[in-house]
Order: structure tokens, then sequence, then C-alpha cells
């Protein structure tokens, strides 16, 4: 990340040296996390438990691969673009989250460790603060509230620009998507999953702030206090936002629908009585 | 959900209603898709934010468009969900889609551009055609779409 200072005023400092560690560094994560996860499924394998779906891994791998976002072209062009910024929040608060938790991370990791680890990641995963962060009424007010704030009066490039906070904002981006969207469609074991209700309410004030946070961005777009590019970064979040809002629905949708199948039985689906006047 | 420890024709009725319901969020979703696309991205009569929007506006203009992406994905799974319980009544269904478009845009036209005056259907010219034109439309979607239903309640008092 260059070293820019103060909000609007982006200072030329020449890229490469400052920001190498950095970059480095999220590349080894983001290629890390694809690593361990091959490497899990390997352990279950090995352990005696295959037939692990392919559309797992397959939106693990992809979740990580976009995740290189946060370094590179593109996060370069966002610190002045806020088109680009926001096609990098998009991809790091959104889709990337929605892509890990539908890999099922730690259900992976549950088939390929010895029950006594299992059992030790249980207990970890019911502690507290994860109840909580992960409630969909607590993990919607933490990923809405600070960005809702943050495009309110079009800071969030100011913020970019800084040294520290800008890296901070991207694991904010990406740590509050992925609370949200397991509160929501975690396939993930979760002993404290909310009911459906709460999480369908959920995802719909989710996508009614994303919505009116962006419209709100394009109303302050050619009044100076914004970038000149506003107006096309909040037609960006609006229209990119109801892309994977739609992919989040039907996910969400999709299971519900598969339990209630649980429940209805092999009787009763397909095979039951058809009711009087269904043919009309 | 309609649990399967009711008696056998309290099931039924509660899935015929649901046959209606499902139409009716679908016919939301349509609407709101065609709303979209036509009035907003083709003709551009709906701006995407024109600068004398309430800030109230805004917030109903959210609301409603997180209801209408749910409304059309979840009523394609209940459709397909009918579809697996063998209790698809497609008149019902396609009655409650009628209603849903013409509920949905007549709340729109009274409620959202009149009572609240939100936004209107265009902008810089003379309204009286444009509302009559929206509503009336409205109101012909809803009375066909009662009628289908009152037809379909009927052929099923008629076979027994």
């Amino acid at each position: 990340m260059a070293d820019h200072s103060g909000p609007g005023h982006p200072v030329p400092v020449p890229e490469g040296i400052d920001s190498f560690p950095l970059d480095t560094g999220i590349v080894l994560v983001w290629l890390g996390l694809a690593v361990l996860y091959l490497a899990a499924g390997r352990g279950a394998v090995l352990r005696g438990r295959s037939g692990w779906p392919v559309r797992r891994t397959a939106a693990w791998l992809a979740g990580t691969g976009l995740g290189f976002v946060s370094t590179g072209p593109l996060a370069r062009a966002a610190v002045d673009s806020f088109t680009a910024h926001t096609v990098v929040h998009l991809v790091l608060g959104m889709l990337v989250p929605l892509l890990l938790v539908l890999g099922a991370p730690a259900t992976l990791f549950l088939r390929a460790v010895p029950a006594s680890v299992g059992r030790r990641y249980s207990r970890l995963a019911r502690t507290a603060p994860l109840r909580i962060g992960t409630h969909p009424v607590v993990a919607t007010l933490l990923s809405t509230i600070p960005l809702a704030l943050l495009y309110r009066d079009g800071a969030a490039l100011g913020l970019a620009h800084h040294p520290v906070l800008g890296p901070l904002l991207h694991l904010h981006l990406l740590v509050s998507g992925v609370l949200f969207t397991y509160a929501v469609v975690g396939v993930d074991p979760n002993p404290h999953r909310a009911p459906a209700w709460l999480r369908g309410s959920a995802i719909v004030v989710g996508i009614a702030v994303h919505s009116v946070v962006s419209k709100h961005l394009s109303s302050l777009a050619g009044q100076g206090a914004v970038p000149p590019d506003a107006e096309q970064a909040a037609h960006l979040m609006y229209y990119g936002g109801d892309a994977v809002h739609v992919m989040l629905l039907v996910a969400f949708c999709a299971q519900v629908y598969r339990a209630a199948g649980r429940r209805l039985g092999p009787a009763a689906r397909g095979a039951g009585a058809p009711l009087p006047g269904s043919a009309g | 959900m309609a649990s399967s420890t009711q008696p056998p024709a309290q099931h039924a009725v509660a899935l015929q209603r649901r046959n209606v319901l499902v139409g009716v969020l679908f016919g939301c979703g349509v609407i709101a898709f065609i709303d979209e696309a036509v009035f907003h991205q083709l003709l551009h009569w709906h701006h995407f934010y024109d600068r004398s929007t309430p800030a109230a506006g805004l917030v109903s203009d959210g609301v409603f468009h997180a209801f209408s992406w749910f409304a059309t994905v979840a009523s394609l799974f209940l459709f397909a969900d009918l579809r697996r319980r063998s209790a698809l009544q497609a008149r019902r269904w396609l009655g409650g889609i009628l209603v849903g478009i013409g509920g949905f845009q007549l709340f729109d036209g009274l409620v959202q551009h009149k009572l609240l005056d939100l936004h209107e259907v265009r902008y810089g010219v003379d309204l009286l055609p444009y509302d009559l034109a929206w509503n009336g439309a409205a109101l012909a979607f809803l009375l066909a779409g009662v009628s289908v239903l009152l037809a379909a309640r009927r052929a099923e008092t008629r076979r027994g």
C-alpha cells in the first residue's frame, strides 16, 4: 500500500519498495489458504473419508483466487479510483466471503483431524465471541454500519489511502463479510444456527441497506466532496451488489428447500397422492 | 410450512392458499423487475436517483428493492416445493401472479407516488395521463387475477 497522507489529497509516492512486504504477505496468505484446504482434503481421504463434493473445493479455490484483488494492479488503482475501490469492495467484502463459506472449510478440517482435535475445535466454536459475532443480527450490524458511515460522506477513499487503516479496511471488509455470510448461509457446523426467518430477514435488511447506501453515494456525486467517479462507483456498487446478493439468496433458499425436503421424507416427495384439482 | 399433522382437508386448503401466495410473491418480483428494466434502464423515466428524492424515498426504495429480490428467488423455490409435493395448481398460481403484479403496481402508484409523494411515473410532463395509465393497468391486472382465482374456486366446487 502506498503511503498517502490525508484524505482526498494523495501525495504521489513511488510504488514498489515500501509496499513489497505487504503485497508478498497477502499473496502468501491466500496461497496458504488454498494449499491448506487441499491438504485437509487429502488428509480426509487418507483417513478414509472420501466423497467431498467438488463444488465445495471449487468454491474455496475460486474464493482464495479472487482474494488476490487485495493486492496487485486493481488494489493499486483503488487508491485513486473510487470505481476500482468499489470492485475491491464487492469482491473482497461480498463475493470472496460467499465462496469461502460455501467451501465449508471447518467441515473439511473436522474430517481431516483426529476426534480429539475436533472436540477442541467444537469447544472453540461454542465460545461467546464467536457465538455473538455469528448471530445474524450482530453480523448484519457489523457489516453494514461501519461501511454505511464510511460511504456516507465519501470518506472511504481517504481512509483507503492511510498506510495502516487502508489494509485494516480491507481486513474488515473480508472478516465482516465472512461473519455475515456464515451467519446467514453457513454450511459448516453451527451449534447456534439462527432460525430461517431470522437469517432470511438479515439478508433482506442487508440488501436494503446496500441499496440505500449506494443510492445515497450517487446523490453526493458532483458535489466536490467525493471523487469524480463516485456516480459510476455507486452504480457499480448497486448492480454489482445485486448480483452477489442474488447468489446469496439462491444459496439460502436452496438450503431451506433441501431442509424442508428432508422433513417431508421420501414418502411425501413426489409419491404423495395429488390434491383434488391439482391438474387445473 | 403446513405440517403433516394437520387433518387432510385443512392441509389441502393450506396448500391451495400457498399456490396463491407463491404466485403473488412471484408477481411482485416480476413487476419490480419490469420496472427496473423498462422504466429505469430502457426509457430512463425513473431515475436511479434524482436529487430531489427525500430520505424516506431512498429508504422505501431500498426496502422494496430488497423485498422484490427476495420474493423473486423465494417464490421460485416455493414453486419447486409445490411441484415436489404434487400440490401445484397452475390456475391458482397464475391468478396469484396477476394479483401480485396488480397489487404491487397499485401500491406503488397510489401510496408511494401519491400518498407519500416519493417519486413519480415520469418527470417534467403532465402527469394525469401517466397516472391514469399506470393505476388503470394495475387495476386491470388485479381484477384479472381475482377473476382467475374465483374461476378456480368455482371449478373446484363443481368437481365437489
